[in-house]
């Protein structure tokens, strides 16, 4: 089958997971360009045929993500929050809408593990391999954002029960 | 507030659905196939016969002048005598070639097999610091390095002592014990930046300065472990991997408010597009920002590409960006410049004072063994950038000025607060009553926009 058939059908959801990771537009291009390219050029090591591409497509674009964080980490001092722009990538309701850009709020550290855990039901340990961490630092990420959301989440709902 | 469990479905169950709706928006399609000149093998065709032959498929990316080309097809290499050297590289593998691979221009430099063979090592004890290749083109000198033998300090999500709740003091890991500068290049005194990271191979990192200005010169670094400090000094030659790359002037100059902007030339790399720029004012801060619509960026074909590497000596800057893909226009949305103020909060939450347009407030303060931090929020005053030159006042008006920045934690709010938490030593005998900023960064709106040159063709 055609690499770029395979790709088409996947790509949206690739873009997701890219922006979800990288909180940034030209990062997640940059990003997805690369896998797209990088999954073009080692399509012949593919094992499993066409229903492992998806997942393979995730694990290389989640490595070209965390090259990029890396590098953005150095560079940047590292807090827990970050500014957002809300409404640029809503979702198919409201709910998931709110839960998205509660998730875009938080820094890049703890936002890559909590997309990673939650949108992609990776287990820690595959979570530390994947971004070369320590289990242990995945572990207290997840519980401070975990700790982040649920109060984002409480002063949304007080919001929204005042209205 | 919804339960715990219920929470963490929603979570996931919240973002699996955000995901599923995602739509293409970029033809990936397109971009690879320009990347790439015939088809790579697919998942239906079989390997071929002789794969020494086959030419990977990186290979075909490269604009390699004809002879050369010529050559790697016939599976001769042509390399400069050094090549191969970063197979030389002990430990080669994904632990050094990730942190090289990071950097777009070293990445392209590696597979390409341009990066310099060094192996120049010092040792001290039980430390080895140990130069695994050097770079050198057209845009800068970068020298990878590896230090080894670096006693363990805690790292991050590691047991260490931990802060009080709710503490504004931080507990940043101890810095290793060694330094690496380059102290001259050329005979001439330079200045350096560098990176590093904690891998399982010890500390492996960079350390980069400016492009020799002749193909050939001298590099003498500094390497410091503990207390000693040794100099090594090494040939290199930016002539193999600076034929890649074309430095173009530029020479244009803009001035918005009294903050003049010359750009002054752009080198085009086979991995960068690097930007060589000044700001000319006095008390300039930095165009950095948290908002990514303010910052530098590379306009090209309705895209832009943000900076990966930018780094300054004096007034003269340098922005290494993504390849635009097209002949691409500079533009430097925003900077931000120092203003003179003189603002004094006494050491009471919620003490307040005005500036560029809105409210600082000291939200909070913390001491503690030989150490003090200040929890700054402000709002209003779109303007407003940062505070510097902080001092401290005691009852009888005796002033302690810091001189350095121990650490500084932001955040920017989505509603436009910002909260800023500077860190500073301070000896435990002053004892403050109020704190003073006599500095302010001020946002000078743009833009400054440069439509660049071509590169030349080859």
């Amino acid at each position: 089958m055609d690499f770029f058939e395979l790709l088409r059908a996947h790509q949206g959801y690739l873009e997701r997971i890219a922006l979800a990771m990288l909180n940034n537009r030209a990062d997640a291009e940059d990003a997805l360009q690369d896998a797209a390219l990088a999954g073009y050029q080692h399509y012949s090591q593919l094992r499993g045929g066409p229903p492992a591409f998806g997942a393979w497509m995730r694990r290389i674009l989640i490595h070209r993500c965390r090259l990029i964080l890396d590098r953005r980490s150095r560079s940047f001092p590292v807090d827990e929050l970050a500014a957002y722009i809300p409404g640029e990538t809503p979702g198919p309701d409201a709910d998931s809408t709110e839960i998205w850009e509660m998730v875009a709020r938080l820094a890049d550290h703890l936002r890559s593990v909590v997309v990673l855990r939650y949108m992609l039901d990776m287990p820690q340990q595959e979570i530390a391999d994947a971004l070369a961490i320590p289990l242990g630092t995945v572990k207290s990420r997840l519980g401070k954002a975990l700790e982040l959301l649920r109060k984002m989440d409480a002063e949304g709902e007080e919001g929204r029960e005042a209205r | 507030m919804i339960p715990k469990d219920d929470f963490d479905s929603r979570l996931s169950q919240g973002l699996k659905r955000w995901a599923e709706a995602g739509e293409p928006t970029i033809d990936l399609e397109a971009y690879v196939r320009a990347q790439t000149d015939s088809p790579c093998p697919n998942l239906a065709a079989e390997a071929p016969a002789d794969p020494v032959r086959r030419t990977p498929c990186w290979l075909r990316r490269l604009a390699l002048p004809a002879a050369a080309v010529l050559a790697m097809l016939l599976g001769v290499v042509t390399f400069p005598m050094w090549a191969g050297a970063a197979a030389e590289w002990p430990l080669v593998g994904p632990v050094v070639t990730e942190v090289v691979l990071k950097d777009a221009g070293l990445k392209w430099a590696y597979e390409n097999h341009l990066i310099q063979g060094s192996l120049a090592e010092v040792k001290e004890g039980d430390v080895t610091v140990r130069i695994l290749g050097v770079m050198a083109d057209t845009a800068r000198t970068t020298l990878v390095y590896q230090v080894v033998g670096l006693p363990a300090h805690p790292r991050d999500g590691e047991a260490r002592p931990i802060p009080g709740p709710g503490s504004l003091l931080q507990d940043p890991p101890a810095p290793p014990d060694v330094g690496i500068g380059i102290a001259k290049l050329g005979g001439q005194a330079a200045m350096s930046w560098q990176s590093y990271q904690e891998t399982s191979v010890g500390l492996v990192g960079t350390v980069s300065t400016l492009p020799l200005e002749t193909e050939k010169g001298t590099i003498e670094l500094k390497v410091r472990i503990g207390i000693r400090e040794s100099t090594l000094q090494m040939e290199i030659s930016r002539a193999e991997a600076g034929r890649f790359s074309s430095e173009v002037p530029v020479n244009q100059s803009q001035t918005v408010g009294d903050v003049t902007i010359t750009v002054k030339s752009v080198i085009y790399t086979p991995a960068e597009t690097v930007i060589k720029y000044q700001v000319k004012k006095p008390e300039y801060w930095g165009s950095y920002s948290w908002q990514p619509q303010e910052n530098h960026r590379l306009e090209c074909g309705g895209k832009s590409v943000y900076p990966g590497d930018s780094h300054g000596a004096g007034d003269d800057h340098m922005e290494a960006f993504p390849v635009a893909g097209c002949t691409p226009r500079f533009v430097v949305p925003m900077v931000v410049k120092g203003e003179p103020v003189h603002l004094v909060w006494p050491l009471t939450e919620g003490a307040t004072q005005q500036a560029a347009g809105g409210t600082i407030t000291l939200k909070s303060w913390e001491r503690q063994d030989g150490r003090i931090a200040f929890e700054f929020w402000s709002a209003g005053g779109d303007g407003f950038k940062g505070m510097d030159q902080l001092a401290v006042i005691d009852k009888d008006g005796q002033v302690y000025r810091f001189e350095h920045w121990k650490s500084e934690s932001a955040a920017d709010m989505p509603d436009g607060t910002k909260r800023r938490v500077p860190e500073f030593d301070l000896p435990t005998e002053f004892m403050p009553v109020a704190v003073q900023a006599d500095r302010i960064g001020v946002r000078l709106e743009g833009p400054w926009t440069f439509d660049l040159p071509a590169p030349p063709k080859r």
